[in-house]
């Protein structure tokens, strides 16, 4: 057997706006440059294989599961983590639903369904109950927090549609 | 469009009408005599004249026979050039100007009592109108004027003289042709040249006039576009009426002349007297279309007894705009008939770089040469060129469709080396110089006889096309059979490195197309190493294959392959030391790409990075070892010559299969093969194969497939890899898709319209039946298998979209395939190299799931989404193999 050959070069990266050039295998799944070299812990490591939706940022202000797409399918793209929608003194309006509800209870799951929640309300600003569980359905919860999460996206719904009344003032 | 079918319908009904301007007495005189011979009607008003008739080609014969009896020569001025001091190369050539002169119009007049209706092309027809009433001398009420186009002007001319006609006649009158009197005179051009010990052109000497001295001097229009020591130029030409075409026909026959008399290439005396940087552009041009045409890498075409072959070059410049020809045709040796089989041509601007090279249409290509031999003439785009790309290739017939008496084209750089070309070629089949046009089969069989008459000696080229006649047919064919049946070759030659600057940009540029409609670095590439250093090993029934480096190093590429040792290695499988290459390598489709491509394409490996790399041996056991069984192997199957266009299928349908057939060797996989590795034909062909443990599935129609695969399917999934009702490319088709989206996009349009035509009858679409819910029942595992783990992104509905596509497993092909293998290959592999940047990713469940959770899930899948498919067998077992076979 050939010995395993690294072929780590440089990948540059555009996550939240800013650029940054790191050196990592093309093959490497874009989350574990995210968590390991930008230190952005917003997206979490769930399954691995796509299914669970924890790991889940925007592409391009596209939903993408990071865990299975390689960081060189990032490379020309915008990236958008958890960190990018808002902090903890100006939180994005969704996260600032999400608060206000309780809608966690171990909280694993919260960065997938916020990141979920943005991409469904970029789409459709004011989704029905069956919207927002369709949109959801992918992303998994083993606390059974499925009724507050529900009335955090409903609420989060409100406070987008208000906030841009107020841009558009 | 109503105004021109009113126009037909009254054509039948009007006079037809030549009108000649500039008329002396004495032409009058002339006119009204052979209008009797014509059978047509002469109608003289002050200086202007017209033929009339019921049908315009009688007005345009007579019109022509008068042109010619205007352009009887003057012995007084051809006096005044042949009094110049003798230079060693002396000639003389002539350019009838009528062809010229004469400008195709349409012009209908008619009278409906009230008014005079005139329809014709203006942009202005209230001044027309004032204008018409002015010269006629009629009130501007009278006339009611339609136009049929208000971009360009018919000339004023043609108007008033339909109003006269209709006045004269009493019946409508459509005008078709003007002509000047004073245009129709033939232009005499004598050409005087010098050399140097080298062959070099030292003086020039440049005469042209009509024969109907002005005196005036002008050297402007006669401009010389190669380095010379000494230069005059003297054009007697007070109307400038002697065109750019008569000017280049003269110069280009000229030096081609003085170029067989030193017997040096006709192309490479022009290039040696352009200069290296100033005329950097027109070198490029040139050197384009030479490979484009494959002039020096393709032996003459040998001839036949019934006809002559030959090929020309010709060159045009003015200003800083260029344009050249290179035309191949045969000569009847009977009937005279010239038969244009191929034109390349091409225009381009700019002194020391050209951006582009413009191609041009077949239409203009075909007006320019039916006009010179007299023959109607088509033209198609060659087949290996792109669909509706300017293309530089013309693929030319001779049609029976009616003549149009005139094109109402201006004379253009594009077109103005047309003549000298033909002339050229017709000289390289015949041995006979043409030194004035047209080129009509009377004159060449009148030439031809007269060549070959008792007493006279066959002129030296027809002797020596002879010998290669008689040499291609006897001697050769039973050399090319020994050969064949002969399992060892000599090997060629090896070569220095050709240098990259030895094409042109174009060249390599179209080559690299080349290999990306062939995919050489799919095979060519190592996982991981460098392009085309080869080293990936095929696995074939026979064993690994390694493919070899070929990049352009001396010592372990092809660096050292000249271009007829890369030819043959590509259209017969054997390399430059003489030893047989395996099939794997598909030199029995390869066979089929056109010289040109195939000069371009090595004009683009040899341009490459040049890598050292050995890759591994290939071995293959006792006795697939010995190598020169393939040459028996090769007897059986391997079909030689390029291909042939069917032509009784479109342009579009003939790339299509070039492509499929040639570069693309589509069939290497999606032909089934036979026991020894050949592909299948006839009714098997593309209907399906495999290959590195993948199913290719069949391009015919195949009534498995949930929808059929359309034109326009087709096209999606080879240019993105994804096609909405059938599914993501994998496997071996990813990284070609992923050459296929760097082709143009007409030439995968091509393929898709090749390919869809295999399947004419369209399949009818069959509703979906549900699954049986017993049978559900049971594959209950492998659904909640399904929604766990695939569901997120193959689900019909819900979520809220991931990056990429998602494929419907109820249309994807995998699904409804005989055989599980693609589809248990995707499981557990997972889609890590996408045929394209948008398809999105899918990850590999070899290590989540065992053989039996993954057959369930098979199952299960195909029991869901292809319910009419009967269910897979021996899932399990088919999974630990292709787990066991890795990626």
């Amino acid at each position: 057997m050939t010995e395993p050959v690294s072929n780590a070069q440089a990948v540059t990266l555009t996550v939240n706006g800013c650029t940054r050039t790191v050196v990592t295998e093309r093959s490497t799944p874009l989350l574990y440059v995210l968590r390991n070299d930008f230190e952005l812990n917003g997206p979490k490591y769930g399954c691995g294989l796509g299914q669970c939706g924890a790991c889940t940022v925007l592409m391009n202000g596209g939903a993408t599961r990071s865990c299975v797409v390689p960081v060189a399918a990032a490379i020309g793209r915008e990236t958008t983590t958890l960190e990018g929608l808002g902090d903890i003194h100006a939180p994005h309006p969704i996260q600032r639903a999400f608060i206000d509800e309780q809608a966690a209870q171990c909280g694993y799951c919260l960065n997938g369904m916020i990141m979920s929640t943005k991409a469904l309300l970029d789409r459709n600003p004011d989704p029905d109950d069956d919207a927002i569980k369709d949109a959801l359905r992918f992303n998994l919860c083993r606390c059974g927090t499925h009724l507050e999460i529900l009335a955090a996206v409903r609420r989060a719904a409100k406070y987008v549609r208000d906030e841009m009344r107020a841009c558009t003032r | 469009m109503n105004d021109m079918s009113d126009l037909r319908v009254c054509e039948i009904a009007t006079l037809a009408a030549c009108v000649i301007v500039d008329i002396d007495d004495d032409i009058a005189t002339l006119a009204a005599r052979m209008s009797l011979d014509a059978g047509v009607s002469w109608i003289a008003a002050g200086s202007m004249g017209a033929f009339v008739a019921d049908e315009a080609q009688h007005a345009f014969d007579a019109a022509r026979r008068l042109a010619a009896a205007l352009a009887q020569p003057d012995a007084e001025a051809s006096a005044i050039v042949t009094s110049r001091e003798r230079l060693p190369h002396e000639k003389r050539y002539t350019w009838p100007l009528f062809d010229d002169a004469l400008h195709a119009c349409d012009v209908l007049a008619r009278d409906d009592g009230t008014s005079i209706e005139l329809r014709c092309a203006t942009s202005d027809a209230q001044q027309l109108c004032a204008q018409l009433a002015h010269a006629s001398g009629l009130p501007a009420t009278r006339f009611a004027i339609r136009a049929t186009s208000n971009i360009e002007d018919e000339s004023f001319v043609a108007t008033l003289a339909a109003v006269m006609l209709l006045h004269r006649t009493g019946r409508a009158v459509h005008v078709r042709g003007v002509m000047s009197a004073r245009e129709t005179k033939d232009v005499r051009m004598s050409l005087g040249a010098s050399l140097d010990e080298a062959g070099h052109l030292n003086a020039w000497r440049y005469d042209a006039d009509t024969g109907r001295s002005m005196h005036e001097t002008s050297s402007e229009h006669t401009p010389n576009p190669y380095a010379v020591r000494d230069e005059t130029l003297h054009t007697d030409d007070g109307f400038e009426t002697i065109p750019h075409t008569a000017h280049a026909f003269a110069r280009e026959s000229f030096i081609d002349e003085i170029a067989d008399a030193r017997a040096i290439d006709p192309l490479q005396y022009r290039l040696a007297h352009l200069d290296p940087i100033d005329d950097a552009g027109a070198r490029e041009l040139i050197d384009t279309l030479a490979d484009r045409a494959s002039w020096t890498t393709k032996a003459k075409r040998a001839g036949n007894a019934k006809n002559l072959q030959g090929r020309g070059f010709a060159f045009d410049k003015r200003d800083d705009a260029y344009s050249a020809w290179i035309v191949d045709l045969d000569v009847n040796r009977a009937t005279g008939d010239v038969a244009i089989q191929r034109v390349v041509a091409g225009s381009a601007k700019g002194r020391r770089s050209i951006g582009a090279i413009a191609g041009m249409s077949s239409a203009r290509i075909a007006a320019a040469a039916s006009k010179l031999i007299g023959v109607r003439l088509d033209a198609h785009a060659a087949h290996d060129e792109t669909p509706r790309a300017q293309p530089l290739a013309h693929r030319i017939e001779t049609t029976a469709l009616q003549d149009t008496p005139a094109t109402r084209e201006a004379p253009s750089i594009d077109t103005s080396p047309a003549a000298a070309a033909i002339a050229n070629a017709l000289y390289d089949a015949t041995g006979v110089r043409f030194r004035a046009p047209p080129f009509t089969p009377e004159r060449v069989r009148d030439a031809l006889n007269g060549a070959s008459a008792p007493g006279n000696a066959l002129p030296r080229r027809m002797r020596r096309t002879l010998r290669g006649a008689m040499a291609a047919t006897g001697l050769g064919g039973l050399v090319a059979l020994a050969c064949t049946a002969w399992p060892l070759r000599a090997p060629i030659a090896s070569i220095a490195k050709p240098d990259a600057s030895t094409w042109s940009q174009a060249t390599i540029a179209r080559g690299r197309d080349v290999a990306a409609a062939g995919d050489c670095a799919v095979c060519h590439t190592a996982p991981g190493g460098a392009v085309n250093a080869g080293g990936l090993g095929l696995e074939t029934p026979f064993g690994t294959v390694y493919t070899t480096n070929i990049t352009p190093d001396e010592k372990t590429g092809i660096g050292n392959w000249s271009f007829a040792a890369f030819d043959r290695a590509m259209r017969q499988g054997i390399s430059r030391d003489g030893h047989h290459l395996y099939p794997a390598f598909p030199y029995t489709s390869f066979a089929k790409i056109s010289d040109a491509d195939m000069t371009a394409l090595y004009a683009y490996l040899m341009s490459q990075p040049a890598v050292e790399s050995t890759p591994p041996q290939t071995r293959l056991p006792f006795p697939l070892n010995q190598r020169g069984l393939v040459a028996g192997w090769n007897a059986l199957y391997l079909k030689q010559g390029e291909y042939v266009p069917d032509a009784t299928r479109s342009a579009l349908w003939n790339r299509g299969k070039y492509l499929v057939d040639g570069a693309g060797h589509c069939g290497a996989c999606h032909s089934p093969r036979n026991a020894i590795g050949a592909e299948k034909g006839g009714r098997l062909y593309l209907t399906g194969g495999s290959a590195e443990g993948w199913m290719a599935p069949s391009l015919v129609a195949n009534s498995k497939l949930p929808v059929r695969w359309t034109e326009q399917a087709l096209f999606d999934y080879l240019r993105t890899g994804f096609s909405h009702e059938h599914g993501v490319a994998a496997g071996p088709m990813a990284p070609v898709v992923s050459h296929l989206a760097t082709l143009p996009a007409e030439d995968v349009r091509a393929m898709a319209h090749y390919v869809a035509s295999l399947s004419p009858v369209a399949v009818e679409t069959r509703a979906p039946s549900q699954p049986d819910a017993l049978r559900l029942h049971a594959l209950d595992n492998g659904r909640r298998t399904f929604d766990a783990a695939c569901a997120v992104c193959h689900a019909q509905t819900g979520g809220v979209g991931n990056f990429g596509v998602r494929p419907l497993l109820s249309l994807n092909t995998s699904v409804s395939d005989a055989s599980p293998d693609n589809l248990l290959h995707v499981i557990l592999h997972g889609i890590d190299a996408p045929a394209t940047d948008e398809l999105g990713y899918m990850p590999g469940f070899k290590d989540s799931f065992d053989d039996r959770q993954v057959a369930e899930l098979a199952a299960y899948i195909r029991a869901e989404f292809a319910p009419r498919e009967p269910a897979w067998s021996g899932l399990a077992q088919a999974t630990a193999r292709i787990r066991a076979a890795g990626h």
